[in-house]
């Protein structure tokens, strides 16, 4: 694909001329733009006008007999959260003989193995996987291998910093009842947004991520993302695509690609809520936010051929699952656009679009990013006090082109990277949790 | 895509293209109309000297000194983010779109519109007292960024305008955890 840009480049640079190269990378970048601003603005149109009702919606009867799940959760050095973790499955509300737990000591080093060990003598249903410290491969290895004693019908994933509100399986697993589904995902709530400042943007990031974007996807396209925890797959599809793939550090859209390009449906369900633990330090949110970006661009290149070549999707859903793939790409490219029109303003070089429709459009791209994040906000009902905090967004979002633009380029670097476990802070653990 | 994303996408694009034509159609009124008012507020204020106003350009005349004249561009105009505020009309809860919509889309388009009134202001204030140089420089770094801060306010007063007072989402209550206890299957 660079190979192809830089031609194009050279190709108008001989046509047009050197000083109409930048006009024309202008141009494209701000389509690129514009295409992504629509794409919002349909998702949160989408989500203003639905997403109210789903959420108000009760879940009705089930009909047929509910199946049986095993819920696995990858815990390495987790003994903060797994007390919380426990106290919350056990709340869980399914039926006993249909509910198993396959928990992963993966490698801790801390006492997480201790307390699984305990959560399994008081619980039948609990059984506890021990990997040793040099075992390698990230959540994707240690998932794999708790898939092959999994009993269950559906799989549910979890982390251990998350905490599932009891009626969440029953949610999520009613839509299996269409053969087609593979895969379901809930929403997630950060339930710390009041610890921090990083905390507290993660929280707002996550109402316009889970309320308008993930719910907008699944309006308009019928293409929900399948999360890495708080989420359904069917084990008969999961075993026939080979599992988790432990290349992949984000091993959930790897998953999302691989399920959609073989035909099965991926749904998202706004009611089946878990909480979980975001981030409270700088650096741990540009650790996260790096990993994301790496595995999500590894994606963009693994994928971006199959998907046009996919018999299974429509025009609207190849462009759509293109947009999505190439979402961690986007803040490189305005880093790229901004150091270009500054080059461009000291060069005394003039706008590419007319002067009077480009004004109007840059500034609609300026708004387009708070817009969705403040309908997540309005669906989310919080105070309207918060709305202020999107002032932070500012900010994170310069910290976010930075990120997307190492994880960039060190990607097509091809410096080597491999799965960084999210550290965790954990307030007091939830009454009732184990040891 | 389905039915529900393809009446949303054609209603984004609708609202865009009709922002971008809109623009394009009513800048220069609006130029004269702020130029007027940038105008009318000059000589009210005390010791400006003589103001007129010229299409789009306000002139300004102080006693003994040398005049300054400022042109009002379309990229100096609040049309643009005025506009640009109508986005939040279609995000307004179902039912509540003219009462709450409508309010949300002028209350952010009144402070975009005195707050580009102020910087313009400020800007040609700068130049009376301190000279053409201090305009200019005052327009491209003090304003400018002024410029973001009041686009950035106006949009959080309509999106705040947005946001019923309603009771918390119960997904944010804490999860009720349930203490350890022998589970046993038959």
């Amino acid at each position: 694909m660079s190979c192809t840009v830089a031609g194009l480049a050279l190709l108008c640079a001989a046509l047009l001329g050197v000083e109409a190269v930048p006009q024309l990378v202008f141009a494209a970048l701000l389509a690129l733009f514009v295409g992504y601003f629509l794409r919002h603005l349909t998702f949160a149109m989408c989500a203003a006008r639905y997403a109210p009702e789903d959420l108000a919606a009760q879940p009705g009867d089930p009909g047929a007999e509910l199946p049986s799940v095993t819920v696995l959760v990858p815990c390495h050095n987790e003994e903060l959260v797994v007390g919380s973790l426990a106290g919350a499955l056990r709340g869980l509300d399914y039926p006993d003989d249909r509910l198993e737990f396959v928990l992963v000591d993966d490698g801790s080093v801390d006492s997480t193995g201790t307390m699984l060990d305990f959560f399994a003598d008081h619980d039948c249903r609990v059984r506890v996987l021990h990997r040793s410290a040099g075992a390698g491969g990230g959540k994707s290895a240690a998932l794999n291998e708790a898939l092959a004693i999994a009993g269950g019908d559906i799989v549910v994933v979890f982390d251990a910093d998350h905490r599932p509100r009891p009626d969440c399986l029953r949610r999520l697993v009613r839509h299996f009842a269409d053969p087609e589904v593979a895969a379901a995902q809930g929403r997630c709530v950060i339930h710390n947004g009041s610890d921090s400042v990083v905390s507290r943007v993660v929280a707002i990031d996550y109402l316009g991520g889970y309320l308008v974007n993930e719910y907008g996807r699944q309006a308009a396209f019928e293409l929900p993302a399948y999360g890495g925890a708080n989420c359904a797959v069917r084990r008969s599809v999961l075993e026939e695509v080979g599992g988790w793939n432990a290349a992949s550090v984000t091993e959930d859209t790897d998953l999302t690609l691989r399920l959609v390009l073989l035909g099965h449906k991926v749904r998202y369900d706004i009611t089946a809520v878990d909480q979980e633990e975001a981030v409270t330090t700088v650096r741990r949110y540009w650790r996260q936010r790096y990993r994301w970006a790496r595995g999500h661009q590894q994606t963009w290149r693994d994928f971006r051929g199959a998907v046009w070549r996919s018999p299974h999707l429509s025009l609207g859903q190849k462009v759509e699952t293109t947009m999505f793939l190439f979402g961690f790409h986007l803040p490189a490219f305005a880093l790229f656009s901004l150091a270009l029109s500054l080059a461009m303003l000291v060069q005394g070089q003039s706008m590419p679009v007319a002067p009077v429709a480009g004004v109007a459009l840059w500034t609609l791209l300026f708004c387009g990013p708070l817009v969705e994040t403040g309908v997540g906000m309005a669906i989310g009902r919080v105070p309207r006090r918060m709305v202020w905090d999107l002032l932070l967004f500012l900010p994170f979002y310069v910290l976010a082109m930075a990120v997307c633009t190492k994880a960039l380029v060190d990607g097509l670097w091809g410096s080597s990277y491999s799965w960084v476990k999210t550290p965790r802070r954990a307030g007091a653990p939830a009454p009732g949790g184990a040891a | 895509m389905t039915a529900a994303g393809r009446a949303a996408l054609t209603r984004a694009v609708g609202l865009v293209l009709g922002i971008v034509v809109l623009f394009s159609l009513i800048q220069e009124p609006f130029r004269l109309l702020e130029a007027r008012l940038l105008g009318a507020i000059l000589r009210v204020l005390p010791r400006t000297g003589e103001v007129v106003v010229v299409g789009p350009s306000v002139v300004v005349f102080p006693e003994g000194e040398v005049y300054i004249r400022a042109v009002l561009l379309p990229s100096c105009s609040s049309l643009a983010p005025v506009l640009a505020m109508a986005v939040l009309w279609p995000l307004a809860p179902r039912g509540q779109r003219l009462r709450r919509g409508v309010r949300a889309v002028g209350l952010a388009a009144v402070v975009i519109a005195v707050g580009n009134l102020l910087r313009l202001l400020l800007s040609l204030l700068a130049g009376r007292w301190f000279g053409v140089g201090a305009l200019v420089a005052f327009h491209d770094s003090v304003g400018a960024a002024f410029s973001y801060v009041y686009v950035v306010v106006g949009l959080l007063v309509g999106l705040r305008t947005l946001l019923a007072p309603s009771p918390p989402d119960p997904a944010t209550s804490p999860v009720p955890a349930v203490a350890p206890k022998l589970v046993e299957v038959s």
